[in-house]
């Protein structure tokens, strides 16, 4: 350890006095150094003061812009670590977490293997990390220690944030400092609780480095020797339950994209929790296998996004469309065709698309000046010589999806029922069709606009309600009759409770269900996924018998799969090489001429 | 300032220390050639060579990792330009104890496994050796020299870490306690709100 040498060296000025601000000018200088320390040359803007800031110092990692509350900084005494916080925040972009999709995979492996989830210890070991770098210079090891200082340091604290407490331990052995030079009474009050508490910050100080470079074993192996420090039961300790870092929050979060994909373990995690159950830092009854590990995570979304509910939705409407990309078919290739030059149907202009598509006619046609402009519809264009690879019919699909409390909260852990309307949807989107949807409880909610668009759709059907069951007879009659010649094929998933609303009693002038569905299924499908059912029951058999396809269902878990092969049938490419497309024979819908 | 007057400087000694500890990497230590080089080395410094004897005695109870140590402090001795002070240490001292007694002694939980993954053994390994050769850190008191060479001896570590396995198993078990309470009342709270 060189302890011993960087006693002798120079003390670098402080940027300002502690009594007063900092200044841009002092950032200024300090900013190209503190960019040097990691040996690379990159633009960044400078970073900017801000007094209001929550963090003491903050970096955006998508754009790397570093923001400094000069006001936190006063307060713990710290204007001379300036160029150690630039750096720290620095660290985060350069090195850890580096990129916000490994944010997001630790994070959902935090929750995986840790059993408090109310205090993450990500912040922690990330910040060890890069302090633990930083401080092979004895000029930065110095400015980091002083950040440490600045705040109180009591048997209190201790006992309010005893992690934080060991974890600053850690840096007195990975430092060479002496003991309780940074924790002071803090720490004297952590070796008294908490037996061989210094030994563990030495071998932790010891070990992380050596776990590199795969970051992930790394983190398994810090969480597993500080979550002894958590503390799990704060409601019985004053003051527990925040976190005492003065560096905490200093960094943006993942984006919903990031968390989709961190939803399934990555090969080196997988190996990091193989290699931690083999050394012992984890017990293998506790974590979930890979199998698991997605229904797992995907249910630690909603404490890890908690106060994000938007971001919650998107994030789980992006992992059901690929959860619904391993059910469909890959179609095959297109048959030649012509060029597209016959002007077809309408559909919304999404951004994305090329602005030339939009119809700004129609658009206003059909929404005025004000809502055409906002919400411009584009003109789809057919070939001019469609030939047999052209469909003659467009696959329209009306979803009716059952979200009542006996359904699971789609957000908070995969519902199959739900993927099964994904997967219909996106059946039905990718070859060329539109789709709208409606979900149901004890009232409904729908998305009416046709929409060829699989994100609005599945953002859509992330809604849950969780009520009753009523099925909207009255909508389902009133679709049937706007629809006219051109009647989608309908699909509802749902399970018995359909038989109990098709059997209920009505009062006029509302039309009885087994009416409604008659006429339903007398124009188009009308196909009813039901739940836990066979062939044989009686109640199933009611149903068909006024007039819907039923397609019973043995389990939830299978509805996906169910939902896969009548995509396949009904708007796969079985169907768009039939002649004519469906039609009712005796009874039973069929393809065919 | 130690007695007889030696102070090493503790990062030149790390360092040396560290080299030759990557030095071995991937080779088994020679016995007999570490004997030989070692007897060279104070015939050298017109230091007592241990007798055969002696060293038969001393080292018959060596493994593997104590002959690695021993190449590590020989290389460090006859290599590198420590080998005055450690000479103006070792007067009046028997060889064989500064080096095969220390190596199955004080050192005897430093593996070169160990040795070449983390500087704190290595430390530890150049302060304990300085201490049984008499000398002293350069910039520290004996006292204070004394304390950081106690705060790393990892025989300590080991055993206090045992203490925190302890408590560790115990807290766990706490916790469970804890868990198992939440979720019990969790359900109960389902059940009184009628759902199943």
């Amino acid at each position: 350890m060189d302890e011993m040498a960087s006693k002798k060296k120079p003390e670098p000025p402080p940027a300002a006095p502690n009594g007063a601000l900092l200044t841009d000018a002092d950032v200024a200088a300090a900013w190209p150094k503190a960019l040097l320390r990691w040996g690379l040359a990159i633009q960044v803007d400078t970073p900017r003061l801000d007094p209001k800031s929550p963090a003491l110092a903050y970096i955006d990692l998508s754009t790397r812009d570093v923001v400094v509350n000069p006001v936190q900084l006063q307060q713990i005494g710290a204007n001379g670590s300036i160029e150690a916080i630039l750096a720290h925040e620095l660290g985060h972009h350069l090195r850890y977490p580096h990129s916000l999709s490994t944010q997001a995979r630790l994070e959902l492996l935090e929750r995986e293997i840790l059993p408090i989830k109310t205090y993450s210890l990500l912040n922690l070991f990330t910040d060890f990390l890069i302090n633990c770098e930083l401080a092979k210079d004895p000029a930065m090891k110095k400015q980091l220690a002083a950040v440490y200082l600045g705040g109180p340091a009591t048997a209190k604290s201790a006992a309010a944030d005893p992690a934080f407490w060991f974890y600053l331990m850690c840096f007195e052995e990975a430092w060479g400092l002496d003991a309780l030079e940074l924790t002071r009474e803090a720490g004297a009050a952590i070796e008294s609780q908490f037996k061989g508490a210094r030994a563990e910050a030495q071998l932790l100080a010891q070990e992380v480095p050596n776990l590199a470079p795969n970051l992930f074993t790394q983190f398994i192996y810090f969480a597993s020797v500080v979550s002894r420090y958590q503390v799990f039961d704060p409601e019985t300790v004053p003051g527990a339950g925040g976190e005492s870092n003065p560096t905490k929050g200093d960094h943006s979060r993942p984006s919903a994209g990031d968390y989709a994909d961190a939803l399934g373990r990555s090969a080196q995690e997988s190996d990091a929790i193989e290699r931690a159950i083999r050394e012992g830092w984890l017990n293998k009854d506790k974590v979930p296998d890979k199998a698991a590990s997605e229904r797992a995570r995907a249910a630690s979304l909603p404490g890890v996004l908690a106060g994000e509910p938007k971001k919650l939705a998107e994030v789980m409407a992006l992992h059901y469309r690929r959860l619904a990309e391993k059910y469909l078919l890959k179609p095959p290739k297109k048959h030649s065709q012509g060029d597209p030059i016959i002007p077809s149907t309408l559909s919304p202009w999404e951004i994305g698309d090329a602005p030339k598509e939009i119809d700004w006619l129609a658009s206003i046609g059909n929404g005025g000046l004000d809502m055409g402009v906002i919400s411009p519809l584009k003109r789809d264009w057919i070939d001019d010589d469609p030939s047999t690879a052209t469909p003659d019919w467009r696959i329209r699909l009306e979803i009716y999806l059952d979200v009542s409390g006996s359904m699971p909260d789609p957000k908070t852990q995969v519902n199959p029922m739900t993927l099964a309307a994904q997967v219909l949807a996106m059946s039905a989107l990718r070859n060329g069709g539109q789709a709208r949807a409606l979900i149901y409880s004890t009232n409904n909610v729908k998305h009416w606009e046709w929409t060829r668009s699989e994100m609005e759709m599945s953002r859509f059907l992330m809604q849950y309600i969780g009520g009753g069951t009523d099925f909207p007879f009255a909508i389902l009659e009133k679709s049937v009759k706007e629809c006219g010649i051109n009647q989608p094929i309908r699909i509802v998933l749902t399970d018995s409770d359909f038989h109990y609303n098709l059997k209920a009693v009505v009062k006029s002038p509302l039309p009885a269900p087994p009416a409604v569905v008659a006429a339903a299924a007398a124009k188009a499908p009308f196909v009813v996924l039901l739940n836990n059912a066979t062939p044989g029951l009686a109640w199933v058999k009611e149903i068909a018998d006024a007039g819907a396809t039923t397609v019973p269902v043995p389990d939830l878990a299978s509805f996906p799969k169910t939902a896969a092969a009548i995509g396949e049938a009904l708007f796969g490419n079985a169907a768009k090489t039939a002649a004519t497309g469906v039609k009712k024979t005796e009874g039973k819908w069929q393809q065919g001429a | 300032m130690a007695a007889g007057g030696v102070n090493f400087d503790l990062a030149a000694l790390t360092e040396q220390i560290r080299l030759a500890t990557m030095d071995l990497a991937g080779r088994d230590p020679d016995p007999a050639l570490l004997a030989a080089r070692l007897s060279d080395g104070l015939d050298d410094a017109k230091l007592p060579r241990p007798d055969v004897a002696e060293w038969g005695r001393i080292t018959k109870g060596f493994d593997k990792e104590a002959w690695n140590r021993m190449a590590i402090l020989v290389r460090v001795f006859r290599e590198t330009p420590l080998r005055d002070p450690i000479v103006q240490a070792l007067a009046g001292k028997p060889g064989a104890d500064a080096f095969a007694g220390f190596c199955s002694g004080l050192s005897q939980l430093l593996t070169l496994e160990l040795l070449q993954k983390s500087p704190f053994r290595v430390e530890e390994l150049a302060r304990k050796w300085a201490h049984a050769l008499g000398a002293g850190i350069a910039g520290e008191t004996p006292a204070e020299s004394r304390r950081k060479m106690e705060r790393l001896d990892f025989g300590g570590v080991l055993k206090n870490l045992q203490a925190a396995d302890a408590d560790r198993a115990t807290r766990v078990k706490k916790l469970q306690e804890i868990e198992a309470k939440r979720l019990k009342e969790q359900q109960e709270a389902y059940d009184r709100a009628g759902r199943e």
